[in-house]
């Protein structure tokens, strides 16, 4: 009897789950779990993954080409006040309501009121609706090349006839908080003006994050079918005029919890598309085993690097900092902590990704790359008066041992160990050098204190523009400007002064390219000499793509020259990959080229 | 006597209630740069912006002095309120009962089974300690207590999900399933505990193993142990109601301590099997400083403990009748 009962249980237990359909995509994200899962896109918990498939952009940003890809809407104008935008006039949201113009009004003052936007409303004055499928985005006074960039950043999700009776509060807190910017601006006091914004912003706040619909409702492709602790389904309208092309019936979203998990549900074929980050040894290990996953490492538009604590001795000096520069071998930094990463040959505040499109051959040849050279390094501590002791370490003018720590944050692995090999290297060379490592609540504090003599910490973000890297180094609300204490002015190649806030800001302002390029140049320059910080590598978002098991027409890729299992993205993928990898593969099956393997 | 018992673990749990209340409010670090970092990270967007949104969407401070806090949190537990999750908005209870069947579920179905086999497995080495046995089982208790749980996991996730696909990858059940009382979904639920089950059980059983046999060795030494042998009583029964009856003792303790702890979530289950369970929520809780959320779950852990040591003390006097005499 028991043998009988363990074998039917056996059995049982060894059927396995019929797959429900042909025609499901297949990738891992994140949500937060039922209870806490809802449909309100501006509270906490809600949306997750589900968002890329069921809202859109007004137009996709192409970060490598620059052009935008319409979406939501199907063109644009630009007058020297305005973005005129004219949006698709076919398009209903799941409930059967037609997309219109208050739809985008509704979402750009709901999601500005509740997330700032500052990067939009800084530079949009208002917005009109002439008509329901046209919305005008008036600049204000203040400008940035970005402003368009960021308009169609933001994903339309706030459909008036669900969000709109928040409209009038949103609107409130949009232009009390741009009054306040503008009065900051100016250096005027803004005490009434903040403590009527909070009298506003609480109550809509909270009136707004207790809205807990069941599902969300968007204008997408897909809608929500269903979602559990652990998977999510998407199902494809039937209404939309991408029905027709899109040829998934489902996108199954697993819940993505550590990296090995995906590697298994990528060794076992049950995901097609994931980005976790894998070391060399496991890469080879997934191909072997499913000779159809492809590797491909693409650009992320950030940047690590060792920050210093300038307002510390030795960092504050320039010669110190450089020495350092001279020793940390960055190659072999980047093969530890992140080999797919791209190693920073010119630390200068520029993506390796991005450094050729923004500079020229001539100016490049003027930077420096601070190769490994210790006798240099040697030279400059000397020249601080800094000597070697028998023993072989270094100590300075007044006779201290050099001595410092590298913090990292916990569970940053990467980081960790980027500051380990940084430590080794120091610590060989004969400054003696540990890694702390801070938890991860405690890290902002810890640095925003000053609590530290050198840290790991991203260098720039730069995904649309350089600009974005130099506001993050010179703008004095920039975290990196912040936490290094690093002066804002210095001196130029020629001995002439550089205000390297006013450059940064000229820079946001310029929008001919030639002159963003001599911007750009003289901040490279800056940062180079006087490293404010020292990059090590470029970031890469490691795909793993399942090519042909479920799903057929990747964009083209091919394999690496000389790496390998490594394949090179092609100019579509590198385009799209960079911005926003899931509403791209959305896309492709919009345009009919993703399809399923039949 | 129960009623003494009754209110000392009351008080216990309003004690350490209190203790956890100022603690976790006192727990240092900046929440706004820690989640501000993760979205910048993630979306690509200057920190600062980050920092802006991150203050709009979780910016929630309680303005009132701590000890008023304190007071309404007491007032409202006394009334079975455990709070609304200031993240969420849902309420504290709401999230337990949604989350905890799935943790009671799976872990104490492994503790048990870990337990059991433990038990019995400790029982035979005492029993047959100069056999090959007792270094077989020391060996693997070791091994296991060496080797970090999570690696157990993923070998067993890679034979038995990955290459034999006999089990599912990860979850509590198929979102192609209606939850409910029938055949294909409790079939679906069981396939997917296997996994965490057998890992659970893998891991722990060997601990189990070494307590039961370092207390039995100890009892078969005792004179009534060798009285019983003397008055040439089978070795069944020697085995079962002599030593193993008296060995169990002080494992029950720690059954009793692991059962509570079970209630706080098991990271390697929840995190390697994706498996839904209260672990997920008490980590965001603490991650984003949600008191009541933190409160109400440590409430939960802190009242298992002390209900199952209670329960432990019940069962000691009955399978102990000195303990029992005692009372």
């Amino acid at each position: 009897m028991w043998r009988k009962c363990c074998t039917v249980l056996f059995v049982l237990l060894s059927v396995g789950v019929v797959a429900s359909s042909e025609t499901v995509f297949r990738t891992l994200g994140g949500w937060d779990m039922p209870p806490a899962y809802n449909g309100n896109p501006f509270a906490p918990g809600g949306v997750g993954a589900a968002n890329d498939y069921i809202y859109g952009y007004l137009f996709f940003n192409n970060v490598i080409s620059g052009s935008f890809e319409p979406w939501l809407a199907t063109s644009f104008e630009e007058t020297p006040d305005s973005l005129v935008v004219h949006l698709r006039n076919d398009l209903t949201w799941e409930d059967g309501v037609p997309f219109t113009s208050r739809d985008v009004y509704t979402s750009f003052y709901v999601g500005g009121a509740i997330s700032t936007w500052k990067e939009v409303w800084k530079y949009v004055d208002r917005i009109e609706t002439p008509d329901d499928y046209t919305v005008v985005f008036h600049w204000a006074p203040e400008k940035s090349i970005l402003a368009k960039t960021f308009i169609f950043d933001k994903w339309i999700r706030a459909p008036y006839h669900i969000y709109g009776r928040w409209l009038d509060e949103a609107v409130t807190i949009v232009t009390l908080r741009k009054t306040i910017w503008e009065k900051e601006a100016a250096g005027e006091d803004t005490t009434s003006l903040e403590a009527a914004l909070d009298a506003v912003f609480g109550p809509f706040r909270e009136s707004l994050r207790a809205y807990k619909p069941e599902r969300p409702i968007g204008v997408g492709p897909f809608k929500l079918g269903k979602v559990t602790a652990d998977e999510m389904v998407l199902v494809k309208r039937p209404d939309t005029p991408w029905a027709e092309t899109i040829q998934f019936d489902e996108i199954r979203v697993g819940r993505f919890t550590t990296n090995e998990l995906a590697w298994a549900a990528f060794r076992a074929g049950e995901v097609d598309i994931e980005k976790p980050t894998t070391p060399e040894d496991v890469v080879a290990s997934l191909i072997a085993a499913q000779p159809n996953l492809r590797h491909i490492p693409v650009p992320d538009f950030a940047s690590f690097a060792l920050v210093f604590n300038q307002e510390r001795y030795p960092f504050s000096e320039k010669a110190f900092r450089q020495a350092l520069a001279y020793v940390i071998d960055r190659d072999k930094v980047r093969t530890i902590a992140l080999r797919y990463g791209s190693t920073v040959e010119y630390p200068c505040g520029l993506l390796p990704s991005s450094l050729e499109q923004w500079t020229r051959p001539e100016f490049r040849t003027q930077l420096n790359s601070y190769p490994v050279d210790l006798a240099k390094a040697e030279e400059l501590l000397e020249g601080l008066g800094m000597y070697k002791d028998s023993s072989g370490y270094w100590h300075s003018p007044d006779g201290a041992l050099l001595e410092f720590e590298i913090t990292a944050r916990e569970g940053y692995t990467d980081w960790i160990m980027a500051a380990d090999e940084i430590a080794r290297q120091l610590t060989d060379f004969g400054i003696k050098t540990t890694t702390r490592i801070v938890k991860g609540e405690l890290f902002g504090p810890t640095l925003s204190g000053k609590d530290y003599d050198m840290t790991i910490e991203f260098g720039v973000f730069a995904k649309f523009h350089p600009v974005q890297g130099y506001t993050r180094l010179y703008w004095p609300t920039g975290w990196i400007a912040r936490i290094s204490g690093a002066p804002l002015q210095c001196v130029g190649p020629d001995g002439e002064p550089l205000d390297l806030k006013a450059l940064t800001d000229e820079l946001m302002a310029t929008p001919d390219k030639s002159a963003q390029m001599d911007l750009i140049e003289k901040l490279a320059w800056a940062t180079n000499e006087y490293l404010p910080v020292l990059e090590f590598l470029e970031k890469r978002a490691q795909f793993l793509i399942l090519d042909g098991v479920r799903a057929a027409g990747w964009p083209e890729y091919s394999p690496h020259p000389t790496e390998p299992n490594v394949w090179v993205p092609g100019p579509e993928m590198l385009d799209k990959f960079g911005y926003n990898w899931r509403f791209a593969t959305v896309m492709w099956m919009a345009e009919g080229t993703l399809v399923p393997v039949r | 006597m129960l009623v003494q018992r009754i209110a000392i673990a009351l008080f216990t749990i309003i004690v350490s209630l209190t203790i956890a209340f100022f603690l976790v409010r006192s727990m240092p670090g900046d929440i706004i740069y820690s989640l501000a970092a993760d979205k910048a990270s993630s979306e690509g967007i200057p920190f600062d912006v980050a920092v802006e949104e991150v203050k709009g969407m979780y910016g929630l401070v309680e303005d009132q002095p701590l000890y008023k806090q304190y007071f309404t949190y007491i007032s409202h537990l006394c009334k079975g309120d455990l709070g609304i999750s200031v993240q969420y908005l849902v309420p504290v209870s709401k999230i337990i009962v949604t989350a905890l069947p799935w943790t009671i579920f799976v872990c104490s179905v492994s503790l048990l089974f870990s337990f059991a086999l433990g038990t019995l497995l400790g029982m035979l080495t005492a029993w047959k300690r100069r056999t090959f046995l007792d270094p077989l089982v020391s060996a693997y208790a070791s091994i296991t207590d060496a080797t970090p749980d999570y690696l157990t996991a993923l070998v067993l996730l890679v034979i038995f999900a990955v290459n034999l696909k006999w089990f599912p990858l990860r979850g509590a059940y198929s979102v192609d399933q209606t939850p409910g009382f029938n055949l294909a979904f409790i079939v679906d639920v069981l396939r997917h505990a296997a996994l965490p089950i057998l890992a659970y059980t893998i891991e722990s059983l060997g601990g189990w193993a070494l307590i039961m046999k370092s207390n039995a060795v100890h009892v078969l030494g005792e004179d009534f142990v060798t009285a019983a042998r003397a008055r040439g009583l089978p070795d069944r029964r020697i085995v079962v109601s002599y030593v193993g009856r008296n060995a169990l003792l002080p494992s029950v303790t720690g059954l009793a301590i692991a059962f509570g702890g079970m209630l706080g979530g098991s990271a390697l289950i929840e995190s390697v099997f994706a498996y839904p369970g209260i672990g997920f929520f008490f980590a965001k809780a603490v991650a984003l400083r949600d008191y009541p959320l933190i409160q109400g779950l440590l409430l939960l852990t802190v009242g298992g403990i002390i209900v199952a040591n209670f329960l432990a003390d019940i069962l000691y006097a009955l399978l102990d009748p000195r303990v029992r005499r005692q009372r």
